[in-house]
């Protein structure tokens, strides 16, 4: 018969079931990103090959994708274009986002949640309807053919969402520390600059990543708008030069993706914790 | 109270400013004429800027030397000459950003989906150089016209088409002693009996290009027609088309698998190239990409007209591939030059294309042509411009047919008899009913 059961061997069953459970998610999120960098590897014969098991290398690996990115198309300039375009949406974004999603919050403004729900409902309006008229501005501006048309066109995008996503995390906000500012001294900017910012960090921050990946994920205005090669940003560039009428080039597609996607994905697991905390609530909880 | 309607004049007489108005037309009609003849840019085009946006050349060293190509006219006539590209599916949507915006390039680019009679209004006329061309080359070949002439008149270039002709496996063919595929119930033999050795075929059924393209040239070589020649009226509801879709669930059942449900443009040719298919029918990409990827194959495959359907009807829809000029361009006298060049220079851009550019104009086909006519397996290609039709066979591309080849209603009416989940006659119903819903839209607008 069997004796009473340790702590550790409950520890045990439990991660057993934990790890059980979550194993075919990992397997689902992390299986195209192998399949990403395997083939980002592999040599063309070895790709094309049907009757041996893909998942693994028959040739010897390659670094001939990775080195055609960097001498056979404008795979730098396009990352360049693609680092500056967000970091600069992102900023406007933050200027135009933090003051409307706090004065929605706060400022107690006849309609401010109606308006907030009208602000966000504008992020839902698709790209292939608004990039028509957006033309007509980015031509008038004298932006077309340049990235700058770019930084124009995607806060359109990004500061209606990150406005909600700002006035949501400043609600939870306590009242009372801005309250406690303003009997220090401050007025509604100085409180804002000197306690609800500083506060809200995790949100912010949220609305920085959200502002840069979707700057990083566009693909029609930066089609529709920038034509040069070597103001594409890499959304864009990746596709004109690796996808020839019906010749995909794998690999190449492959290195190019994963170079953009793997800094991306260590850096959202840098701030993942204030990630989740901005998405969940905030500095209130 | 008098009378406001003009008054008749007597036709053979002219005033001062009609006369004025046509000697400055006839003038400048002249004068291009005589520069497109002599080759020469004239002065006005000198200090100009000239930006062409074009697809990515599936070989990439063709745009090199296109890019290259186009400088080097530029410079030899005082014009800077920008060259863009992006993906030719993608070329719709950047065309109507630039529509909206009445600004962008000078020169653009259609390929596969032709959208010169959506926007002939905002085009140049470029029947002046068309003719010129035909004149010098021995005329368009008869396909040409359809693709871009509106009224009479020619709003776009063809400078070149994609031919999809029968890629197959000899060793494999020789090994079961099957029979060349010269027609589609050959080919259907061969699917049938090599697909239990390993060895299937397989043409997309989903929503890409080349669904558009094969399944069309096989419903045409089987007598079925899309439009009447006038393009006017759609023609699609026939026993031809109840013959195909037969045809097509057979050779589906019997020779290919469900992974045609999921294929893009590309999957044809990884299919050759990595040795499993028996044959494919495609364009020489596929040829290209296997002799490039796997070596062993590329000995053994071989090309073959396209397949008769009815016996001596063969049909092949090719991907045509036109060049435009929007009518807000401030340099159409310079786009029209180059396109003049281009033209002249076609032969040299079938060479830099490995045999894939295929010209439109009939003296171009002299034996041997560059790299086709050399290569013996290639050399069969020669004898496609007899057969080549494009969408809406043998009606001209009208606008409803572009909205049809955009939304894929043919190749998604085969697809649905495919799956088996509808009888041929329910397919033949959806299909008809959407191609006449597009022609009644059109014809209302």
């Amino acid at each position: 018969m069997a004796g009473p059961r340790t702590h550790r061997q409950k520890e045990i069953r439990r991660h057993l079931w934990i790890y059980g459970l979550i194993t075919p998610y990992i397997i689902i999120a992390v299986f195209p990103i192998y399949w990403m960098a395997i083939t980002a590897f592999k040599q063309d014969p070895d790709l094309y090959r049907m009757d041996v098991f893909p998942l693994w290398f028959h040739l010897a690996p390659t670094w001939k994708h990775f080195s055609y990115l960097f001498t056979n198309t404008n795979y730098g300039a396009w990352i360049i274009n693609t680092m500056v375009i967000a970091a600069w949406v992102a900023v406007i974004t933050l200027l135009a986002a933090v003051p409307a999603g706090y004065a929605l919050a706060r400022l107690r403004i006849p309609g401010a949640e109606n308006l907030g729900i009208a602000i966000f409902m504008t992020y839902l309006v698709p790209a292939i309807i608004l990039f028509l008229p957006l033309a007509r501005v980015v031509s008038m501006l004298g932006l077309q053919d340049s990235w700058w048309a770019l930084v124009l066109v995607y806060p359109t995008i990004t500061i209606p969402f990150c406005t909600w996503l700002l006035m949501g995390f400043f609600k939870t906000v306590p009242v009372e520390m801005e309250e406690a500012a303003r009997v220090d001294g401050c007025g509604y900017l100085g409180a804002l600059v000197r306690v609800v910012l500083p506060v809200s960090v995790p949100g912010i921050l949220t609305a920085v990543i959200f502002a840069f990946t979707l700057s990083m994920q566009d693909f029609l205005y930066g089609l529709a708008f920038v034509a040069p090669g070597d103001q594409k940003p890499v959304t864009v560039g990746v596709p004109t030069e690796l996808i020839r009428g019906d010749v995909f080039f794998w690999g190449s597609l492959m290195a190019a993706a994963l170079m953009v996607g793997l800094p991306v994905a260590i850096l959202y697991n840098f701030f993942l914790d204030r990630f989740i905390q901005g998405i969940t609530g905030g500095a209130g909880k | 109270m008098s009378d406001l309607r003009s008054v008749q004049t007597d036709p053979s007489t002219l005033d001062r400013r009609k006369f004025l108005g046509v000697a400055g037309a006839g003038v400048a009609g002249g004068s291009l004429l005589t520069m497109l003849d002599a080759r020469k840019a004239p002065a006005q085009v000198r200090g100009t800027t000239l930006r062409i946006l074009q697809w990515s050349h599936f070989i990439p060293a063709y745009d090199a030397w296109y890019d290259k190509f186009a400088r080097e006219w530029g410079d030899k006539n005082g014009v800077k000459v920008r060259v863009d590209h992006i993906p030719h599916l993608d070329i719709p949507a950047r065309m109507a950003a630039e529509f909206a915006a009445g600004a962008g390039h000078d020169i653009i680019y259609n390929g596969s989906s032709i959208l010169t009679r959506l926007y002939y209004k905002n085009l140049v006329d470029l029947t002046d150089v068309a003719d010129q061309a035909g004149k010098k080359y021995g005329g368009w070949i008869p396909a040409a016209r359809s693709l871009v002439e509106v009224e009479g008149r020619w709003f776009g270039l063809p400078i070149f088409y994609i031919l999809a002709p029968m890629l197959y496996r000899k060793d494999l063919f020789d090994a079961s002693n099957l029979k060349y595929p010269d027609t589609w119930e050959l080919a259907r033999v061969a699917a049938r009996t090599l697909k239990p050795k390993g060895h299937p075929t397989g043409i997309a059924l989903s929503q890409c290009a080349d669904a558009n393209l094969f399944w069309r040239s096989m419903f045409f070589s089987f007598g079925g027609t899309e439009a009447d020649p006038s393009g006017d009226n759609p023609t699609l509801d026939s026993k031809e088309l109840r013959e195909f879709l037969r045809f097509a669930k057979a050779i589906f059942d019997e020779g290919m698998t469900p992974e045609v449900f999921s294929w893009d443009d590309a999957s044809d040719n990884r299919y050759l190239a990595s040795g499993i298919a028996c044959w494919v029918h495609d364009a020489i990409s596929a040829y290209r990409t296997t002799e490039d990827t796997n070596p062993p194959v590329f000995q053994s495959t071989f090309l073959g007209l396209e397949p008769q359907g009815l016996p001596g009807k063969r049909v092949s829809v090719a991907a045509p591939n036109v060049w435009m000029v929007w009518k807000f361009s401030k340099n159409q006298q310079a786009a029209k030059e180059w396109l003049a060049y281009l033209i002249d220079n076609d032969l040299e851009g079938m060479v830099q294309s490995r045999g894939y550019n295929m010209p439109y104009l009939n003296d171009r086909y002299k034996k041997p042509m560059p790299v086709i006519g050399t290569d013996p397996k290639l050399q069969i290609l020669q004898d496609f411009p007899k057969i080549v039709a494009f969408y809406g066979y043998p009606g001209p591309s009208t606008t409803p047919i572009q909205e049809i080849v955009n939304t894929f209603i043919f190749p998604d009416m085969v697809t649905r008899v495919c799956r088996g989940k509808e009888s041929i006659e329910e397919s033949i119903k959806w299909g008809v009913g959407e191609y006449r819903r597009v022609y009644a839209k059109h014809k209302r607008a």
